[in-house]
């Protein structure tokens, strides 16, 4: 692992506790969610569908719907404030410093343009990226076009596609689940971004063109040092790519620590009922130890710790107060009354 | 909160208007209609024939609300005839081409052999414009107020059974169409019981607006002559027929147009409520 | 000895491409292209692979929903081929499935209850309404479920609970063979444990077999004897569930296995042992039809398909270097 560059995280997420709007009520989908990551990290963060991952992911670059309302924290990326900005300032914010890819590469891709004319028009906007030496605005639009265009073969092959000069000049369709995964990651990449966001980004594949993709994204942090915010429902995902670890239930940051430490010595019941749930290939046939009942609904929370219903340890306090945060170790958070904390 | 409250404000707003319109048309329609139940029990149909020249095209009064006609009759009567007459056309004629064309169009989406003849079918009927077809149908059959709803029914079919089978065709390639063919449902109560049910409301909300078109269509036929005649009430044609004295006596015009009117707006209200409480829901 | 409950005999499915009353046929769409195994009576038999590979349209057929172009498939020792009325009907009792979406499995418009009877009477399995209720009851409590479900509509439901109706009412019939294909595929991971772990010790309790079709290799090893390894409509490997995790023979198989990130940060990373994408089944590529993306792809592999042999004993592969994939990682 490379040392740590020195300069500000590239993501903090404080404290951050957000709303959304059901049937005409408030309720609460993030509970005071805490993260951060430094310069060349990936974190992992993981969770079952209603965990509040994704949202959480989208709130850093400003693209939540419209029936969300933050209610506390602040988001800093590059110790930059986010929140509160305006869309104009966010939308500065997603072509400069985080990029965000999401699942379903086809329809993220503008069925009419070729892959090259694509990765081509961000440079196009932002011709800084096309000439370090400042001289950007003067070059000719025909300069700049070719330019454009020699930079997208660049990243196509950055991202490992087969035979770029061919590719450059196809239409999406003609591509692979997988090559368009890899173009969307390259579009990702062309902005220079401190922070990609990946957001279930090989649910949608085949198991091998996963592999592949994993590999690249792994290739890719090695390479450019890229600063990763992996947002995934498979451990094994997580084990592969991160460095830490967030897991997250019903809303909330149930635990947070370096992945060694999650997958060796998981505090919280959830992360270690989590971790036994999956069934893993290796060893010998898997016993299923199923964790009894499901997420809770946002719109009818159980009272005090969301998760005590389905605890296997719950005891006094867990049904009436919500448990604090506590540091068992350095690095390594727990919200769990197991272990006390406060806030 | 109040950017929340206001738009759900608007949304309930929204429906509640949609459905108090609705009521409204609703109210109206069924004003309408009874009166249509009770004309030829009001008033003697021989008012059709009660020509009297001398009181020809006097504005509404006290005698005749609704003003005479260039033959002297009352408009007043006519029109709650008209009443009648019209609404027994459209209805039928707007639920038999339903019966029809939701039946073909059934047909034609699940049984892959009869899906082309059908289609080539209904492009013969659809290729022919509305009008037209009706005035070719009414030429050979007659012109009777019967033969022209007769000739409606051709032209308004072809619609309705395209719209259905495009339905059953998307339907039809759904799991729980494949799901329950392992669970031994057959062909005919898999249309009955599943098919229809899930893709016969869409189609149907289409019919209270067709029901005014179905009335403009009958006052247009009029208009070129392939009318029912004088003697028999019907709103188009007495629209037609007063056409001609519109700067004189232009209620002749107003009140049957007006009552068209009235007929077409009340269904579309009562459509439109329909489609949205059928639709959105099943799309959900 | 005894017949196995399922046998398929070089079973075979093709569909033409581009066609219709007056345009030519383009092409050939070789989904299933002669695929032959045996499932006996009480086993659970996993069928893995990727997408195109023609493993939904296997259950299709053997769920007799589609016709095959060739081959044979026998349930209980006789061949189901031109199966009619009442054989169609015992058939259909005998033989179900749980599709992969099950929302979409139900219909939008029918209760719960409606759902699960309606097959209890129109397969012939139970008479009269009061015993038809009475068994939806039962199988929906089998399930786990509250029995208020049985009046609700699908929409109204979760996706687990849903996934757990569609199962009710497969096994609400007494099936002997249940073919599910993906059964968690669109289910969390805690609530996909549940499900499985339900499933087999519904299996025992009611001697069920199972045919179990997914994309998800480790559900498949957790739950079956017998795997087989299917691509662009043919078996590659067929071997004991174990076995083949342990040692796989053929490379895709290999290949498969080793592109599961295992849950584990210590564990060797990922090897993407397979090059390019999964192709499509209208351009199948000549002789073998892996070796485009086989990494020990000799030329005697471009040349000639091999055929689906018996290796080792109870192990099959369809490869001219079997084994080459285990050796080469150790």
């Amino acid at each position: 692992m490379s040392p740590r560059a020195p300069g500000p995280p590239v993501l903090e997420v404080e404290e951050l506790s957000l709303e959304l709007g059901i049937r005409g009520r408030w309720v609460q989908a993030l509970d005071r969610v805490n993260l951060r990551i430094e310069r060349g990290e990936a974190l992992g963060l993981v969770g079952e569908s209603g965990s509040g991952k994704s949202l959480t992911a989208l709130s850093v670059p400003g693209l939540l719907p419209a029936n969300a309302r933050v209610t506390n924290g602040a988001i800093r990326v590059m110790g930059e404030h986010v929140l509160g900005r305006s869309e104009r300032e966010l939308a500065s914010l997603r072509a400069r410093s985080v990029a965000f890819v999401f699942q379903n590469p086809n329809t993220y891709l503008n069925p009419v343009l070729t892959v090259g004319r694509q990765i081509a028009e961000i440079f196009e906007r932002s011709p800084e990226l096309l000439d370090t030496t400042g001289r950007a605005a003067a070059l000719s639009r025909l300069e700049r076009r070719r330019r454009a265009r020699h930079k997208s073969i660049e990243y196509l092959r950055l991202v490992r596609i087969p035979d770029p000069d061919r590719i450059v000049d196809q239409y999406p369709f003609a591509l692979s689940g997988g090559m368009q995964q890899r173009v969307v990651i390259a579009m990702a990449l062309a902005r220079r971004p401190h922070l990609v966001i990946a957001d279930e980004i090989t649910t949608a594949l085949d198991v091998t063109v996963q592999a592949q993709i994993l590999g690249l994204l792994a290739e890719l942090r090695r390479q450019i040092d890229m600063t990763l915010l992996l947002i995934t429902h498979d451990l094994g995902i997580v084990a592969q790519l991160a460095d830490r670890v967030a897991v997250m239930y019903s809303g909330r940051v149930v635990e947070s620590a370096d992945v060694r430490r999650l997958f060796r010595a998981p505090r919280h019941p959830y992360s270690r009922a989590l971790l036994l749930a999956v069934p893993t290939l290796h060893g010998d046939r898997t016993v299923f130890r199923p964790i009894p009942g499901s997420m809770p609904a946002i719109t009818d929370p159980p009272g005090g710790c969301r998760f005590h219903p389905r605890c296997p340890e719950v005891f006094g306090p867990c049904a009436a107060a919500r448990p604090g945060v506590a540091t068992v170790e350095d690095g390594h958070t727990v919200a769990c009354h197991l272990y006390g904390g406060e806030g | 909160m109040a950017a929340l409250l206001v738009a759900r404000l608007y949304e309930v707003a929204g429906q509640l208007r949609q459905a108090w319109l609705a009521a409204a048309g609703g109210l109206v329609f069924l004003a309408i209609l009874a009166t249509g139940l009770a004309a030829p029990a009001l008033i003697p149909a021989s008012v059709v024939r009660d020509v009297k020249f001398a009181a020809k095209l006097a504005p509404p009064s006290a005698a005749h609300w609704f003003g005479t006609d260039d033959f002297g009759r009352d408009l007043f009567s006519l029109v709650l005839l008209a009443t009648h007459l019209d609404l027994r056309a459209a209805l039928t004629v707007v639920s038999a081409a339903l019966v029809i064309g939701v039946g073909l169009g059934a047909l034609a989406g699940f049984v892959k052999g009869l899906d082309e003849p059908l289609m080539r079918i209904t492009d013969v009927f659809l290729s022919i414009p509305s009008l037209v077809l009706a005035m070719a149908i009414a030429s050979v059959l007659g012109r009777s107020l019967e033969n022209l709803s007769l000739a409606l029914v051709f032209v308004s079919w072809p619609i309705y059974c395209r719209l259905m089978r495009g339905q059953v065709l998307s339907e039809k390639e759904k799991p729980y169409v494949r799901a329950l063919r392992s669970l031994g449902v057959g062909r005919v109560r898999m249309i009955v019981r599943h098919i229809i049910p899930n893709t016969v409301f869409p189609v149907i909300a289409r019919a209270p607006a067709d029901v005014g078109l179905i009335l403009i269509t009958l006052a247009a036929l009029s208009y070129i002559g392939f009318g029912p005649g004088p003697y028999v009430p019907e709103w188009g044609s007495l629209v037609a027929a007063g056409q001609a004295y519109i700067f004189q006596a232009p209620w002749l015009v107003l009140f049957p147009g007006g009552a068209i009117f009235l007929t077409s707006l009340s269904l579309n209200l009562v459509g439109d409520w329909a489609r949205d409480v059928f639709d959105p829901r099943l799309r959900s | 000895m005894t017949v196995p409950l399922l046998e398929v005999q070089d079973l075979v499915k093709h569909f033409p491409v581009g066609g219709g009353l007056l345009a030519r046929r383009r092409g050939l769409v070789r989904a299933v292209d002669g695929v032959s195994f045996q499932v006996p009576a009480g086993r659970t038999f996993g069928l893995v692979g990727e997408s195109g590979c023609g493993k939904s349209t296997v259950a299709m057929l053997l769920l007799k929903l589609l016709e095959p172009t060739a081959g044979r498939i026998a349930f209980d020792g006789r061949d189901v081929a031109g199966a009619r009325g009442a054989a169609l009907r015992d058939f259909r009792r005998r033989v179900q499935i749980v599709f992969q979406d099950p929302y979409g499995s139900l219909d939008p418009r029918q209760t719960i209850v409606s759902a699960l009877t309606e097959p209890l009477s129109t397969l012939g399995v139970v008479a009269g309404r009061a015993r038809a209720v009475e068994r939806a009851r039962e199988s929906i409590a089998l399930m786990g479920l509250d029995p208020e479900v049985l009046g609700r509509l699908p929409h109204e439901l979760s996706g687990g609970q849903r996934q757990r109706i569609v199962i009710a009412r497969a096994l609400a019939v007494a099936p002997q063979l249940l073919v599910l294909d993906e059964p968690t595929a669109s289910v969390d991971v805690s609530l996909q444990a549940q499900i499985l772990s339900r499933l087999e010790e519904l299996k025992g309790a009611q001697g069920l077999t199972y045919l179990l079709i997914s994309h998800n290799l480790v559900v498949v090893r957790s739950m079956s004897d017998r795997v087989a390894v299917m691509y662009l409509g043919r078996l590659v490997e067929v071997a004991a569930a174990d076995e083949l995790f342990t040692t796989p023979l053929h490379p895709y198989a290999a290949a498969l296995i080793q592109a599961i990130p295992v849950p584990d940060p210590d564990a060797p990373r990922v090897a993407a042992l397979a090059r390019g994408d999964v192709p499509s089944p209208v351009r199948i590529p000549a002789g073998c039809r892996y070796h485009p993306r086989c990494p020990y792809a000799e030329r005697v592999c471009r040349d000639t398909e091999p055929p689906l042999a018996t290796v080792r004993p109870g192990h099959l592969a369809a490869c001219h270097f079997p084994g080459v994939a285990s050796r080469a990682t150790g």
